[in-house]
């Protein structure tokens, strides 16, 4: 997993790496959760490239990247 | 001599041409700056149109011979005979204008309502101290006006509701969202949809960088990624200039390759580049 735009700033049981074991029926919302990911600060979750909502099942090797709303210019 | 035939044409610019090579050691025919300002007062023609018969005539403006071969001579010709529409000419603005303007886009239409700050000198191109409580579309003017004068370049300097939007994108080939903000952003993407052209668009906070290309009628990327409510990561992070400079560069990358009548690369994605790790992806919506 990976934490865009500041975000990891605020996870604080995220892992340095990453990588992390999935728990038994892990969502997107609760891996957030056990890593501290503030819901309120993400705008869109990618799974595998694509846009994902929080009861999305992760499977082994997901690549899951949290994204804060970002319009800056 | 406005009725100049394809004839006369053809001879005043070759007689105006000179050989040299390309870089690559190939040999061509190459117009100066003073050459296409002369042939576009004898023939009455503007010093785009002059380019653009140049170009068709196997004659390179010499200050387009290192965009060949990323364009060849007809897209050159295409790029000066299209048109982008730009709402934005501020930090991702500013870059793009650069760009644009460089590379030969022929018509530039854009429209930025503020005034220069200090706060802008960290990542806008076209701010400098003298440029401050200067409003955004002069300072563009200007700009344009001195890489590129064969570019047809208009800037209005007033903030654009939805019917201004429309109106700017009247004729246009691609629409470029250079917004800071998410306020205005829905406003274009819906203008773009509705005059059925594609609309290149991006985003900043920190780091992080979002570019996408909406093809007509499909749903805006950067919408998506804006969603969910909450801060906007910029305001806690910050727009560097490296990131706002990479985001402009990535658009006009994709902007041009449209106007020269190519296929975009990110049609109904979004290039997600974190400068941070230095990592790139490519995501679908």
């Amino acid at each position: 997993m990976r934490l865009l735009a500041g975000l990891a700033r605020q996870a604080a049981s995220a892992p340095p790496d990453g990588r992390l074991d999935l728990a038994d029926g892990e969502t997107v919302a609760s891996l957030a959760a056990r890593c501290g990911v503030d819901p309120a600060a993400v705008g869109t979750v990618l799974v595998n490239g694509r846009a994902a909502g929080p009861e999305v099942r992760l499977a082994p090797g997901d690549d899951v990247v949290f994204v804060p709303p970002i319009t800056g210019g | 001599m406005p009725d100049l035939s394809d004839d006369a044409l053809s001879q005043a610019i070759a007689a105006a041409a000179h050989d040299a090579p390309y870089p690559d050691g190939r040999p061509g025919r190459f117009l100066t700056l003073d050459a296409v300002a002369a042939l576009a007062r004898e023939c009455g023609l503007s010093p785009r149109r002059v380019e653009i018969a140049a170009l068709e005539r196997g004659v390179c403006p010499l200050r387009y011979a290192r965009n060949l071969r990323a364009f060849t001579m007809a897209e050159q010709a295409r790029l000066l005979a299209s048109c982008a529409a730009m709402v934005g000419l501020g930090g991702l603005g500013g870059g793009l204008l650069e760009n644009l303007v460089r590379t030969g886009v022929g018509t530039v239409r854009a429209a930025d309502g503020d005034i220069f700050e200090e706060s802008n000198l960290n990542r806008q191109l076209l701010s400098d101290r003298a440029a401050l409580g200067v409003p955004k579309a002069s300072a563009a003017l200007a700009r344009a006006a001195a890489v590129n004068p064969s570019v047809d370049f208009s800037a209005q300097a007033g903030f654009l509701d939805r019917a201004g939007m429309d109106a700017l994108l009247e004729g246009a080939d691609v629409a470029v969202d250079a917004l800071g903000g998410l306020v205005d952003r829905p406003a274009l993407a819906a203008a773009a949809r509705q005059r059925g052209i594609p609309l290149v668009t991006g985003a900043v906070a920190g780091y992080t960088v979002i570019v996408a290309t909406v093809p007509p009628g499909a749903s805006s990327p950067v919408e998506l990624l804006a969603g969910g409510g909450g801060t906007a990561a910029e305001e806690v992070l910050g727009c560097p200039s490296p990131a706002v400079m990479a985001a402009a560069a990535l658009m006009a990358a994709e902007v041009v390759r449209l106007l020269a009548g190519r296929a975009p690369a990110l049609a109904g994605k979004a290039l997600v580049a974190d400068l941070e790790a230095m990592r790139f992806d490519t995501v679908t919506f």
